[in-house]
């Protein structure tokens, strides 16, 4: 008999930073969004397919993606480990600290009543007291640290910012804002694809 | 004594310079409807080389088809396969309106989606 190797794989370890984007194309089924390099060479959400889409610019410390599933656990009396475990819940998100804090097409986004208008000399957000929360594709993607021409990147599908915005305005301090896109689920989907897609590319 | 030097008179100028005497007002806001992009002028989702539309969004269907249609359109599309594909407008009480990577669809959905397209009513 044979023993298993082991899986020490430094390629399948990243490290560097990411972006984060917003509002980019909601892929088909069983697809994902579509990657292009951009003009400097870095690999952003095509710009025709995600025509709307905002990037969330520089961030204090990176982005956070978070996808958590929470276990119900069912026990007998008979037995003392749970005997069935379903899942109850999934928590999605992507969260950080933004610091372009002046870019109002960020603050769109970030303000869920918020309503930008612009004209010249001026860019606004007036802000409404409505019930109805808008809500967006969210995407962290990032070069993998083995080959930078390759990525790893969570979208999920409907997000909205349940962090609020936050602003600081000090000498001693960069104004900067916390996000937390939180996933929700789109109902109509199969089941398998209603949160979002992770991925990373390989050729 | 050292000759004189005359200081040029400055010429009045009769323009106003941006940034100094008037703000900075980027173009795409004055004279570019929502949906269109300022570069190529092409509704958003349409490839500026190919001409092939691989997307939609809202404000790209609005700027084409109008307000009324545009948005009619980009339900229907939404709603592809009954909400399988994207999502389900009717289900989904939100403004959510993402574009829609209309590139990837096969079949009977990319041939709804063409008819959607060409409709002239909904």
């Amino acid at each position: 008999m044979a023993g298993l190797p082991k899986n020490y794989d430094t390629t399948t370890v990243t490290l560097g930073p990411g972006d984060v984007w917003v509002n980019l194309q909601l892929p088909t089924t069983g697809n994902r969004p579509t990657i292009t390099a951009a003009a400097d060479g870095s690999l952003t959400p095509d710009a025709t397919l995600s025509a709307s889409a905002v990037h969330l610019g520089m961030t204090l410390e990176g982005s956070k993606m978070m996808i958590k599933a929470e276990p119900e656990l069912y026990f007998s009396d008979e037995q003392a480990a749970p005997i069935i475990a379903t899942v109850t819940a999934v928590e999605a998100s992507i969260e950080g600290t933004m610091i372009q804090t002046l870019d109002t097409l960020i603050l769109a986004k970030l303000m869920l009543t918020g309503t930008r208008t612009a004209g010249s000399g001026y860019e606004q957000l007036t802000i409404g007291d409505g019930q109805a929360l808008t809500t967006y594709t969210c995407l962290v993607i990032a070069p993998t640290y083995n080959d930078t021409t390759k990525v790893v990147a969570l979208e999920l599908y409907k997000t909205f910012n349940e962090a609020g915005f936050e602003m600081d305005i000090g000498r001693k301090k960069m104004a900067a804002s916390p996000f937390k896109f939180r996933g929700m689920s789109i109902a109509s989907r199969p089941q398998a694809d209603r949160i979002g897609i992770f991925w990373k590319t390989i050729t | 004594m050292a000759d004189e030097t005359t200081q040029p008179t400055p010429v009045p100028t009769t323009g106003k310079v941006p940034g100094v005497d008037e703000p900075f007002a980027k173009k795409s806001f004055k004279e570019v409807p929502e949906g269109i992009d300022p570069e190529t002028m092409l509704f958003h989702g349409i490839h500026p080389e190919t001409k092939e539309r691989l997307a939609v969004t809202i404000e790209g269907l609005k700027a084409e088809f109008g307000d009324e249609l545009g948005e009619k359109k980009y339900l229907a599309i939404a709603g592809v396969g009954h909400g399988a594909i994207f999502f389900n407008p009717k289900s989904e009480a939100s403004t959510y309106r993402p574009p829609l990577g209309i590139k990837d669809l096969r079949g009977k959905n990319k041939a709804e989606v063409e008819e959607i397209l060409a409709a002239k009513e909904l």
